[in-house]
C-alpha cells in the first residue's frame, strides 16, 4: 500500500518534471528563436532607420559615438534645405509620368500579345513566340549602346518619348500574359462567340477581367523597374528638366555630398512612395514575385 | 471581300500580337544584330561605321583594363550571388513555418527589396563613411581604426557585395518561401513517422524538391549580378583604382562618353555569351542531379 502510493508520488513528481522540462525547453526554444530572427530582422532595417533619424538630424551629430537614434531636436529645416538645391517637384513628376506612361503602354501591348498567342491560330504564331523568348535572353545591358543609336536615329534624346518608349514593353510581360491567358478555358469564349461577341469584347470584356493577377504583378515590376531605373535616363537624357528622381538624387549626391542631412532628407523623401506603394499592395507584390520570380 | 470566320480570326491573331512584334523587333532584335554589326566596326557617331573585322575582340584581350574588368564582373555576381543564394535559403528555412508573427517578421527582411538602387547606394555611402555606423560596430573588431570601406582597394568590392546581398536578400527569401510551401506535407509526415531527423528531413525530402527553386533563384541571381551597374555608379564609379568597374560600367564608359561604340559592343556581346554559357551551365547541372518522385 505504501509502496503504491510511493510509486504513484514518484510517477508524478517524474511526470511534473519532464513536462516542465518540455515547457522550459519550448521556452527557451522559442525566446532563442525570436532573439535571433529579431537580430537578423534589426540588422535589415537599420540602414533605413538610420537614413529617417540622420534625416532629422543636425550637422553635427551625424556620425556621434554612441550614435543617436532618436534626433532631438528635430532639424526638419534639412529637408526644406534638400529642396532647395535641386529642382526635386520636376524630378518627382518626371518619374511619376514616365513609370505610368510605361505601365499603361506594358500592360495593354503585353496583355493583347499574350491573347493573341494563348488563343488564336496564326500562321508563323510559333516562330514569333520563339523570338520573344528568345529575346527573355538578352539584359538591357548587350544592348544598350545600340538602342542609344536606334533612339538618337528617331530624333527622341532628350524627350518624353526617349526615356519612355524604348523600354515600355518587353518579351517578359508578353511571356507572362501569355502564360496566364492560356490557362482560361477556351469554352468562355467559344460560348460568348456564340451569343455574337465580337473579337475586341472576349479580349476586354473575358480575357482582361480574368487576367487581374498577372495584370497587377505586371503593373508593380513594371512600375517599380520605372522608378529604380538609372542607366537608361542617364543614358537618353542630358537636360536636367527631364531628370528622374534617381538621376536627381545621383546627381545631388555627387554635387552636395557632404551635406549628409541634406541627402539623407533627400532619400526619405525618394522613398515614401515605393514605401506607400508597398504598404498598399503588399500581398500583390509578394504575390508577383512568386508569379514569376523573374524580375529582381 | 468576304473572308471566311477562320481567316478573319487569323487576322485578329495577328493584330494582337502586332504591336507587342513591332516593339520587340526594333527596340530588342535589331538592336541585338546591331551590336554584332557594330562589333566588328570602328564607330564613333560622327562618321558611319567602318568595318575592321574582329580587331575589336582581339584587342579587348590584349587590354589590361578589359580582363581586368571582366574579373572584377566574376567576383562581384559570384562574390554576391553565393552568399546570396545561401542566406536567402536559411532565412526562408527559418522564417516559412508558421508562428506568432510571422507576417511581420518577413515584412521586416522584405523592406530592403522595395528600395530603389539609388537610395541604398546614398544610404550605404555614409554608413561606410570613416566615421560611420558600420565602423562603429566594426571598432570592436579594429581597435577603433576606421576602416575606408570604399576608398581601399581590398575593401570595396566586398562592401558593395555586403550591401548588395543585405537589398535583394529578401526578394529570393520570398521566392524560397513559396517553394518550400510548394512541398507536399505528407512527404514530411511519412518522415516523421519514419522517424527522420530534421537534417535528413532537410536532405531527403526538402533539398531535392526545392531543387527547381533553388537552380532558378541561382541562375536569376547570378545573372543579375553580371548586371550590376548602379551601386557601383554612384559609390565609387569604379574606383578605388578600377576595383569595382564591372562590365556594366565599363560598357557605358566605353560607348557613351568616349562614344567608342564599335568597341563597347564587342564588350556587350561578350557580357552576353557569358551569361548566356553560365546560364547553359547551371541548367545543365541541375539536369543531372534531377531526382523524381513521382
Amino acid at each position: 500500500m505504501e509502496n503504491e502510493s510511493e510509486l504513484i508520488k514518484q510517477t508524478a513528481t517524474t511526470r511534473w518534471t519532464v513536462a516542465t522540462a518540455h515547457a522550459l525547453g519550448r521556452l527557451t526554444g522559442s525566446t532563442v528563436f525570436y532573439a535571433v530572427i529579431s537580430a537578423g530582422a534589426l540588422l535589415m532595417v537599420m540602414p533605413m532607420i538610420w537614413m529617417l533619424t540622420t534625416s532629422f538630424k543636425g550637422e553635427q551629430t551625424v556620425f556621434d559615438v554612441p550614435i543617436q537614434w532618436i534626433a532631438v531636436p528635430l532639424h526638419v529645416e534639412n529637408y526644406a534645405r534638400a529642396y532647395g538645391f535641386v529642382a526635386w517637384p520636376q524630378y518627382y513628376f518626371n518619374s511619376f509620368f514616365v513609370a505610368v506612361a510605361q505601365v499603361v503602354l506594358n500592360l495593354s501591348v503585353c496583355s493583347a500579345a499574350g491573347f493573341g498567342f494563348a488563343k488564336y491560330r496564326f500562321p508563323g504564331r510559333t516562330f514569333c513566340f520563339l523570338l520573344v523568348l528568345s529575346t527573355l535572353m538578352i539584359p538591357f545591358q548587350v544592348i544598350m549602346v545600340p538602342l542609344f543609336i536606334v533612339t538618337r536615329q528617331l530624333g527622341w534624346l532628350n524627350s518624353y518619348a526617349g526615356l519612355i518608349i524604348p523600354g515600355a514593353v518587353g518579351a517578359f510581360g508578353v511571356f507572362l500574359m501569355r502564360q496566364f491567358m492560356v490557362t482560361l478555358p477556351d469554352e468562355l469564349f467559344a460560348a460568348a462567340r456564340i451569343d455574337g461577341a465580337s473579337e475586341l469584347r472576349l479580349f476586354w470584356g473575358i480575357a482582361i477581367p480574368l487576367s487581374k493577377p498577372a495584370l497587377a504583378a505586371l503593373a508593380i515590376f513594371t512600375f517599380t523597374g520605372s522608378w529604380d531605373n538609372l542607366l537608361w535616363p542617364l543614358i537618353v537624357t542630358t537636360k536636367s528638366w527631364l531628370f528622374t528622381l534617381p538621376l536627381g538624387l545621383a546627381g545631388f549626391n555627387s554635387e552636395y555630398g557632404n551635406d549628409y542631412t541634406g541627402l539623407m532628407a533627400a532619400s526619405t523623401a525618394a522613398t515614401i512612395p515605393l514605401i506607400i506603394l508597398f504598404a498598399l499592395l503588399q500581398k500583390q507584390f509578394v504575390e508577383g514575385i512568386v508569379m514569376t520570380g523573374l524580375k529582381a | 471581300m468576304r473572308l471566311t470566320v477562320a481567316a478573319r480570326r487569323e487576322l485578329w491573331g495577328i493584330l494582337f500580337i502586332f504591336p507587342a512584334m513591332t516593339w520587340i523587333l526594333v527596340f530588342n532584335i535589331y538592336p541585338m544584330a546591331d551590336a554584332f554589326y557594330l562589333s566588328l566596326t570602328d564607330y564613333n557617331l560622327l562618321q558611319p561605321p567602318r568595318y575592321i573585322g574582329f580587331a575589336n575582340y582581339r584587342g579587348l584581350f590584349g587590354d589590361g583594363r578589359f580582363v581586368h574588368s571582366l574579373g572584377d564582373t566574376f567576383g562581384y555576381a559570384f562574390g554576391r550571388g553565393i552568399p546570396l543564394v545561401i542566406l536567402a535559403l536559411l532565412i526562408a528555412l527559418v522564417l516559412s513555418r508558421p508562428f506568432r508573427l510571422c507576417d511581420l517578421y518577413r515584412t521586416l527582411y522584405f523592406s530592403p527589396v522595395v528600395l530603389s538602387g539609388v537610395v541604398v547606394s546614398v544610404v550605404w555611402g555614409l554608413l561606410y563613411n570613416p566615421a560611420g555606423l558600420v565602423n562603429q560596430i566594426a571598432s570592436a573588431f579594429t581597435q577603433g581604426n576606421p576602416v575606408f570601406w570604399l576608398t581601399s582597394v581590398d575593401t570595396a568590392p566586398y562592401a558593395l557585395i555586403i550591401m548588395a546581398v543585405w537589398q535583394s536578400i529578401g526578394f529570393y527569401m520570398i521566392v524560397f518561401i513559396a517553394g518550400l510551401q510548394g512541398i507536399p506535407a505528407e512527404f514530411y509526415e511519412a518522415a516523421a513517422i519514419d522517424g527522420a531527423s530534421a537534417w535528413r528531413r532537410f536532405r531527403h525530402i526538402t533539398f531535392p524538391l526545392l531543387q527547381p527553386t533553388t537552380l532558378f533563384v541561382t541562375v536569376i541571381c547570378v545573372i543579375n549580378g553580371f548586371q550590376a551597374f548602379t551601386y557601383q555608379y554612384v559609390m565609387t564609379n569604379g574606383g578605388p583604382s578600377d576595383a569595382t568597374e564591372v562590365l556594366s560600367l565599363l560598357i557605358y564608359s566605353t560607348g557613351l562618353q568616349y562614344l567608342k561604340m564599335g568597341l563597347a559592343a564587342a564588350m556587350s556581346l561578350i557580357l552576353f555569351i557569358t551569361i548566356f554559357v553560365l546560364t547553359l551551365i547551371q541548367l545543365r547541372i541541375s539536369r543531372n542531379d534531377d531526382v523524381s518522385y513521382l
